[in-house]
């Protein structure tokens, strides 16, 4: 077999290459205006051609020249900006959180106008924008957007659309520019009313008896050396005429344990997804419910994956691992195979 | 300046420049232009807190419908399809000013602005047309970047809107704002005017004047002027003495100089040999197309003699019928055409009876002509023949006895046509007086009444009553209309003839053997046939600079066509050449290279590789920008990110890992005030990668061994509680 020379890259390859080189990366169109004023152009310059009318001629001058001017103008607007995006802590769904937005103007003397940022995420529409009216020389301005989530999951900020239509609402001049950014969009969260505590919890109903350092008195003994003084039980101490200590129970809360299926059966069809995104969404709710009472809480997954939070951490290991949650594949046998989805964590990381 | 109140004045100037480019083109009658300027100004002066008055907004809905329906029952009603068009559109705009409210309203009358110069433009757009653009150029890029900033505004700031201070940001805050418009801002946009003007003179010069006619846009011709039509009337000519309109300029050369202030040229325009008893008719009708001498030279009396012939060039107003005015002694006309279109008709000269000449074809705005005087020593026949003489002696059968009585009193016993036609000349100029409003006109006996009631009468009674004085004595004559002017402009350079200038007086033909022909006699006193338009005075001088202005217009501008284009072209052409060879570069090699289209392909290469080189330059100056601002390489500041981001590890594994958005201070004193367990040595940890990495403090081997430590023992602690939970299954 006789080896191929290398393919020489073809000369329309390289005709588009230099084509691009010399394209200014700017996406231009008309706006409604713009239409009307180009069709007033052609017309006048339809009618300068028919009539050699030379007033007609100098009007499509003047217009041809409003063009011109327009393109160098909005270019002179939309040159030497930097955007920064500056994302919440967390997010949720169906509950709005702002994203703020800050344009820097590099320019030494020429301020922007009318600049709008469209902050563009991968795989969704740039629905969200912020105008900024003027930005004046080496300043910066910010703005801030309001959006609410409506999936959970990462939210993956690809980078910004930076237009103007400036200085006469002719075209829209478009820039991106990349600035990527994550944000973590945790399962919506409803009000939950748990059932009452068992009685007797606090005091070891749950069989959690044993030494510890809880709020809670398991009973009084005799002071150690280097133990802490401000436990002194100074009543019994001058009974006994010995310092006496009172000793504390361990921390007794119950450690919920939340079950959550997280195999797709082979069969299973939107209506599973649905069901899927309602388990979350209720694991969540319930998570946060026992969090907010004291209850330290585990999620566990049919996959093996599990995700523990108390009330000192707050929520957010478990309302994060269900965020980044995904369903696993199941088997014709009942198994489990990997997680069919790069969104989904992995065991290890799910277990932290 | 508050934004919302320099938007406003820049649209009101663009609006009522608009409107004034409109109505001054359009010919409109004095009161409806006066209507129009009153209701612009108070369209204008309308206070903007009244346009969102309910009555103003009923007004805006009802006006427009009312405008149409009342203007479309006048255009029933015969008027002019075009004064009615035009005045809907200026009244229009007048609405609109008066009820506008917010920026879209603002867009409109930018529009209506810019619809007017369009029909300004096709209206005819004489030098007012000329200023309003001008006016336009500098008014336009201002007023329609504030109209596109305001229209965002309200885009995109709605009421109830709040700044980062928590002041409410709306349409009103920011109109009523300074920072938005500033002295910057308006002399920039109104500088902005200065490249549209040289890209439009750019694109004015070198765009090809092809006019194709496939629509017919052309310009209206100016109104009838009375006395160059088939037919005049006693009584008529009194109108235009009072007339200051420019019928046509001329230029002589080798005057004296300094030029004198007024000069009289008899300009003669069209002839009529038939007179009814009121009115002076033409009985011949046929014409022929002039003789031609080439591509643009006529015959009149002779071929031009370029090197002998003294010149004379006319630039005339465009009138009808589109009568050429020739002073006397034409011996060659050379027509100059302008704004001729390709497949229009040709501009062509055409004989008439009388000696009249009249040009056809598609040139709108008027005619330029040089003529060609004849010397004064040169003699040309023009021999009368039997047949033609009847209709120049011929007399209205109700011309009473006592005007031939009056004939003969005054000729009688002169031996020759040429004394008898003097004497009858002088008894008019010396017993006669002029007057404009002489009651002649209106009595069923013209004549008879200014010869023996009023004896008082403008041209038209004294050259009627010479040229049938005249043929009572059996001279041959005819009445000639044209114009005896003008008044020298001192800005133009030129002199100029207007419509009050015109004039009637006779030709008489005089059988003198071999000089034998027509010759002209002024009967008029000659008071009153000079141009009558004051010289001196603040008012001729600013007449004489407008005049000037117009003329430079209408010739540079308007006149501007694909003759001018070429000649300019050709010009540079030579010019270049005329470089060429001075420079010494038109020979050999050299010459080849320094061609014309050779350089011109040159200067395009090195503009496209200028462009080339100067992106390529911002792009490495972009590069390196950025270069600049990267952090160079710091085995301290490495060594204590890679400690701060073990430490985000082991944040991470407490469940409490720090979000990209949140700098790790904000993170640390975030985790401190949720009272977290860990926060403590959260902070410090936290405070010694600062104090490292960016308070320039030193690490030690000691210090990054503690802080691994310390970090271990972090993690160590979620090992521990890890091992007390129960775990996954």
């Amino acid at each position: 077999m006789v080896a191929q020379p290398p393919a020489k890259p073809g000369f329309l390859a390289s005709v588009g290459r230099a084509w691009q080189q010399l394209r200014p990366p700017r996406r231009l169109k008309f706006t409604r205006e713009g239409k009307f004023f180009v069709g007033i152009t052609l017309g006048v310059g339809f009618a300068a051609i028919n009539t050699a009318n030379n007033l007609l001629y100098l009007l499509l001058g003047m217009l041809l020249a409003l063009i011109v001017v327009s393109g160098i103008m909005s270019e002179l607007s939309l040159r030497d900006l930097s955007v920064v995006r500056r994302l919440p802590m967390r997010a949720q769904v169906g509950r709005a959180h702002l994203v703020e937005i800050e344009v820097f103007n590099h320019k030494s003397r020429v301020p922007s106008y009318a600049i709008e940022v469209e902050d563009l995420r991968a795989g969704q529409p740039a629905d969200k924008r912020c105008f900024f009216l003027k930005i004046s020389p080496k300043s910066a301005q910010v703005a801030a957007y309001r959006r609410t989530p409506s999936k959970r999951g990462r939210d993956v900020h690809v980078g910004f659309r930076i237009a103007t239509r400036f200085p006469f609402g002719l075209f829209e001049k478009s820039r991106e520019v990349p600035a990527e950014g994550d944000l973590v969009i945790y399962p919506a969260v409803d009000a939950v009313q748990l059932p009452p505590s068992p009685p007797g919890r606090n005091f070891g109903a749950d069989g959690t008896i044993g030494r510890g350092h809880g709020e809670d008195f398991l009973g009084l003994k005799l002071m150690r050396e280097g133990e802490d003084p401000r436990d002194i039980h100074w009543r019994k101490t001058a009974a006994m005429g010995h310092l006496v200590m009172r000793e504390r129970a361990r921390e007794a809360r119950p450690d919920v344990s939340i079950p959550l299926d997280v195999v797709r059966p082979p069969s299973a069809n939107d209506e599973w997804d649905l069901g899927f995104e309602r388990r979350i969404r209720d694991v969540a709710s319930r998570s946060v419910a026992h969090l907010k009472r004291g209850d330290c809480v585990t999620v566990l997954t049919s996959a093996g994956g599990a995700a523990r939070a108390d009330r000192t951490a707050g929520a957010d290991p478990i309302l994060r691992y269900l965020a980044l949650l995904d369903s696993v594949a199941g088997t014709a046998s009942g198994g489990s195979v990997a997680p069919p989805s790069k969104r989904a964590p992995s065991a290890e990381r799910a277990a932290e | 300046m508050r934004f919302g109140l320099v938007h406003r004045v820049m649209t009101d100037a663009l609006a009522a420049l608009g409107v004034l480019a409109v109505v001054s083109t359009a010919s409109l009658p004095l009161w409806t232009n006066l209507v129009l300027l009153a209701g612009l100004a108070i369209a204008i002066a309308i206070p903007e807190a009244w346009q969102s008055r309910p009555t103003l907004r009923h007004f805006a809905t009802i006006a427009p419908l009312a405008l149409f329906v009342v203007q479309g029952a006048r255009l029933l009603t015969g008027r002019p399809p075009l004064d009615i068009a035009v005045e809907f559109a200026a009244l229009l705009q007048i609405v609109r000013l008066a009820t506008r409210r917010g920026a879209a309203h603002d867009q409109q009358i930018i529009v209506l602005a810019l619809l007017h110069f369009v029909a300004g433009t096709v209206l005819g757009g004489g030098v007012t047309y000329g200023i309003c653009f001008f006016g336009f150029l500098v008014v336009a890029p201002g007023a329609l970047v504030l109209s596109h900033l305001r229209r965002e505004v309200e885009g995109n700031y709605r009421q109830g809107a709040r700044d980062r201070t928590g002041l409410p940001v709306d349409v009103p805050r920011i109109l009523r704002s300074r920072r938005v418009v500033g002295r910057g801002f308006l002399a920039a946009t109104c500088l902005l005017s200065v490249p549209i003007l040289l890209f439009t003179t750019l694109l004015f010069v070198l765009f090809p004047r092809v006019g194709l006619s496939l629509l017919l846009l052309n310009h209206p011709r100016s109104g009838r002027m009375v006395g160059f039509s088939d037919h005049v009337d006693l009584g008529e000519h009194g109108v235009l003495r009072s007339d200051p309109s420019i019928a046509l300029r001329f230029d002589m050369t080798n005057l004296p100089d300094p030029p004198p202030a007024r000069i009289t040229l008899r300009l003669r325009g069209t002839a009529f040999d038939a007179y009814d008893g009121r009115a002076w008719l033409r009985t011949q009708s046929e014409r022929h197309q002039a003789t031609r001498d080439g591509q643009e030279d006529y015959q009149l009396l002779r071929r031009a003699n370029p090197a002998t012939d003294r010149v004379i060039s006319f630039d005339l107003e465009p009138i009808e019928p589109p009568v050429v005015f020739l002073p006397p002694r034409s011996a060659a006309i050379r027509v100059k055409p302008v704004s001729q279109t390709i497949l229009g008709e040709p501009l062509a000269l055409h004989r008439g009876p009388e000696g009249e000449l009249r040009y056809s074809g598609s040139d709108a705005r008027g005619l330029r002509y040089d003529i060609f005087l004849a010397g004064d020593q040169e003699i040309f026949v023009d021999p009368m023949s039997a047949a033609d003489r009847p209709r120049y002696l011929s007399l209205p059968s109700q011309i009473p006895p006592r005007v031939a009585d009056l004939a003969h009193a005054w000729t009688d016993g002169l031996a020759t046509p040429e004394q008898k036609a003097h004497s009858i000349e002088e008894h008019l100029r010396t017993e006669f007086l002029y007057d404009l409003g002489s009651p002649s006109g209106g009595t069923p006996q013209p004549l008879d009444h200014f010869l023996f009631e009023s004896k008082r009468g403008h041209c038209e009674f004294f050259s009627t009553a010479m040229a049938i004085l005249l043929r009572e004595v059996s001279i041959p004559s005819r009445n000639i209309t044209g114009f005896v002017g003008g008044t020298y402009n001192r800005f133009g350079h030129y002199y100029a003839v207007r419509e009050g200038d015109a004039h009637s007086w006779v030709e008489a033909y005089i059988d003198d053997g071999a000089r034998s022909g027509w010759r002209a006699f002024d009967p008029t006193p000659p008071s009153a046939a000079q141009p009558l338009q004051q010289t001196t005075g603040a008012f001729v001088y600013m007449r004489d600079l407008v005049e000037a202005l117009s003329q430079r217009w209408n010739r540079y501008v308007i006149g501007y066509d694909i003759r001018t284009q070429v000649r300019l072209f050709d010009e540079v052409a030579r010019r270049y050449e005329s470089l060429r060879r001075k420079a010494g570069v038109d020979k050999g090699t050299m010459g080849k290279v320094t061609r014309g289209p050779f350089v011109a392909a040159a200067a395009l290469v090195v503009v496209f590789a200028g462009y080339l080189l100067w992106k390529r330059r911002r792009q490495r100056a972009s590069a390196g920008s950025r270069e600049a601002k990267k952090p160079k390489s710091d085995v301290k500041l490495e060594t204590a990110a890679a400690l701060y981001r073990s430490l985000e590890i082991a944040l991470s594994s407490h469940g409490i890992p720090r979000p990209a958005s949140l700098p790790p201070l904000r993170h640390a004193e975030d985790l401190r005030s949720r009272n977290h367990p860990l926060a403590g040595e959260v902070f410090s940890l936290t405070g010694v990668y600062l104090e490292t990495r960016f308070g320039g403090g030193a690490l030690t081997d000691g210090l990054k061994r503690d802080f691994e430590r310390r970090v271990r023992e972090l993690r160590a602690q979620r090992k521990s509680v890890a091992s007390a939970e129960p775990t996954a299954p």
